[in-house]
């Protein structure tokens, strides 16, 4: 496989996510560590949830829970493209499981799941706050509002 | 996105960044509170203003913001009498709407974001405290840059500080941890960096809080309020809304044909009055059903038209949750849409009532398969003895109020769960009670579909109509929205 196809996933700026020492431990410290984390990586890689662990004075077990729990802060790997479809109420009532179901069938994959290939990682979302574009599809962090079926894959591929 | 200025919240709006500040400044903003850090007016003065205000929570369940205030001042006092001190209390705006169809607070942050933080700031100074957090969304990124911009604004232009020292500061807090983390006592463990889970409740969080001190957690858009409650009064403020319900409320409304957006009504308007700002139609005949309130709220006929305030919509078996409004229309299909809470819910449960997790369970299993055809005749009994069950053997507030869809959609659309039963759709949303066919008198055969069609269902050549096969049909829709000639039809699948 072309390692440059990669270039999406592996970010730029190869330093690990630093975090201010004044902040360590105060108000919401893990979760906006965790954001961050998300932001840089679009997913949470075991690595960086080990480095802030230590950092942090927070057991491993905690973190993993807090991920577990949450819709977004995901722990699997993604592909060089990143496509969440939003499966709130108006999305849902607007074509949004007829949107996921084109993907997976175009795609091969169910959502939370990322192509053999490494290219495409599909996922859902409960509900962006977007409902007035619904259906919404994420590519890559972008938002793409009142997406049509019938564009789907132009809008897939970016 | 509509955004009805008549109003004082959305009157603020302003969605160019660089001008919020003195927008905000020139129609009377931080006035309340250099008024207050000054000493023009009492603490004191702003809890009697909000009380006689009667100010209701905007998350929700509408608990009086003068009695929450009240409470935090109260333990504040019971702390400095024990020990010597000032002792210092936490100010929490939340701003973590999970519900879906709800957007508020992020219209609140990214519009008129000077109001938040002027609201947080009085809230600060009348309660002693000199930290304030704005919990919100990971997803939110806009939203938190415009509200951090705004916040280096007021901190520059020494609205936040008296005698050159800064009285007020606000930590952004972006979380990802989900639906449960709205809850406030879910909130303040997570703000501790522990797993987000609620704790049973007393100590109340206005006793025991963030890192153990009175807290009081608050709305967005609650505090928003409180600005323009100091400067204009209170008496003003009772001049819109209802007696028991005052001031103004802003509502999202979705599924509009029109458009969709915020909207600030006075509370107590009724629902045909809000749809109007946005779509020209008759609300009667463009939408069949209204959703009020999220996965907790019911689902009412268009034509009942229900007063929009706390009481009267509790009166007939809804809530006003955080005010979101979706529309559903003949496209949309009753029995799915409550599938789909129920679904929602069911996934939002602990597990520790057994009526809650069993029962949603079960009526979980019988939608699913009253939308795929398979239903038994006894199952709509079934679901109505649920509904009444869930709700009677839970504890905690999610199930009390999970089964409310469901028991207004039986008692309102009962005809659509006999339609089911008998295996039709009529919003021809279900996919096992549907079938696509072609219609060969419209087809030209361009190819369209089958360049389209992701499972390799179209068969036929250039120029003849095609056909579909069944076998490999998935129903995505594709096809009918890619065909340029309408050829493609939908058609009950036992027609």
């Amino acid at each position: 496989m072309d390692p440059s196809r990669h270039s999406v996933c592996v970010p730029d700026d190869k330093s690990e996510v630093r975090y201010s020492e004044d902040d360590l431990g105060k108000t919401g410290f893990i979760l906006n560590a965790l954001s961050d984390i998300f932001d840089r990586y679009r997913y949470i890689p075991a690595e960086e949830l080990e480095r802030l662990a230590g950092k942090a004075g927070v057991s491993m077990k905690v973190l993993k829970t807090i991920c577990a729990r949450s819709d977004s802060y995901s722990t699997e790997r993604v592909g060089d493209r990143l496509i969440v479809v939003c499966d709130g109420t108006v999305c849902h009532n607007r074509h949004a499981p007829d949107l996921i179901q084109a993907l997976t069938s175009i795609l091969g994959i169910k959502p939370g799941e990322t192509t053999p290939d490494g290219r495409y990682t599909l996922r859902t979302a409960a509900c962006v706050g977007n409902c007035d574009e619904a259906p919404v599809m994420i590519v890559d962090g972008e938002k793409r509002g009142r997406v049509k079926l019938a564009e789907v894959r132009k809008q897939m591929k970016g | 996105m509509v955004d009805a200025c008549g109003y004082h919240l959305t009157r603020s709006f302003n969605p160019n960044q660089g001008e919020q500040l003195s927008s905000y400044i020139d129609e009377g903003g931080y006035a309340a509170l250099s008024a207050l850090s000054s000493g023009q007016i009492t603490a004191d003065g702003v809890l009697k203003a909000l009380e006689e205000s009667g100010l209701r929570g905007r998350g929700g369940a509408g608990y009086p913001a003068s009695a929450k205030w009240g409470a935090v001042r109260e333990s504040l006092s019971l702390e400095a009498r024990e020990s010597d001190g000032s002792p210092t209390a936490y100010v929490i705006a939340n701003g973590d709407e999970g519900d879906p169809g709800a957007f508020m607070n992020r219209a609140l942050m990214e519009q008129n974001p000077h109001a938040v933080i002027e609201g947080m700031a009085i809230a600060g100074l009348c309660l002693n405290a000199p930290e304030g957090v704005l919990f919100t969304r990971m997803e939110y990124s806009y939203a938190v840059e415009s509200f951090v911009f705004a916040l280096e604004e007021a901190k520059q232009a020494g609205l936040l500080s008296k005698d050159g020292e800064c009285f007020f500061d606000i930590k952004v807090v972006r979380s990802g941890g989900g639906y449960l983390c709205g809850e406030s006592t879910a909130l303040v463990n997570a703000l501790q960096n522990k797993v987000g889970i609620p704790r049973t409740k007393p100590p109340h969080l206005s006793e025991t809080g963030l890192w153990g001190k009175p807290t009081l957690v608050s709305n967005v858009e609650t505090l928003a309020n409180v600005p323009y409650i100091i400067r204009n009064g209170a008496d003003w403020f009772r001049g819109m809304g209802t007696e028991a319900s005052p001031g103004t409320k802003l509502f999202c409304v979705t599924g509009a044909k029109g458009q969709s957006g915020v909207i600030e009504s006075e509370l107590g308007t009724k629902l045909h009055d809000v749809i109007a700002a946005f779509s020209q139609d008759a609300p009667s005949t463009s939408y069949r059903a209204v959703q009020i309130g999220g996965p907790s709220g019911s689902i009412l006929p268009i034509d009942v038209n229900p007063t929009l305030d706390y009481d009267s919509l509790s009166s007939i078996g809804g809530i006003m949750g955080s005010g979101g409004i979706v529309l559903l229309d003949h496209t949309d299909c009753i029995v799915e849409t409550v599938r789909y809470y129920i679904a929602f819910s069911q996934g939002q449960s602990c597990g520790r009532c057994r009526s809650c997790k069993d029962g949603l369970e079960e009526c979980s299993a019988i939608l699913d398969r009253l939308t795929e055809g398979r239903a038994l005749p006894e199952d709509i009994g079934r679901l109505e003895e649920l509904a009444i069950k869930i709700p009677e053997n839970s504890k905690c507030g999610l199930g009390k109020a999970a089964t409310r869809c469901l028991a207004s959609s039986l008692r309102h659309f009962g005809d659509d769960f006999a339609d089911h039963l008998k295996g039709r759709c009529r919003a021809h949303k279900c996919k096992p009670l549907i079938r696509f066919e072609v219609v060969e008198d419209k087809c030209p055969g361009c190819r369209c579909c089958l360049t389209t069609c992701p499972s390799n269902a179209m068969q036929g050549k250039l120029g003849r109509p095609f056909k579909i096969d069944q076998n490999l049909c998935e129903k995505c829709w594709m096809c009918m929205t890619a065909c340029p000639y309408y050829a493609v039809e939908v058609v009950d699948s036992n027609h």
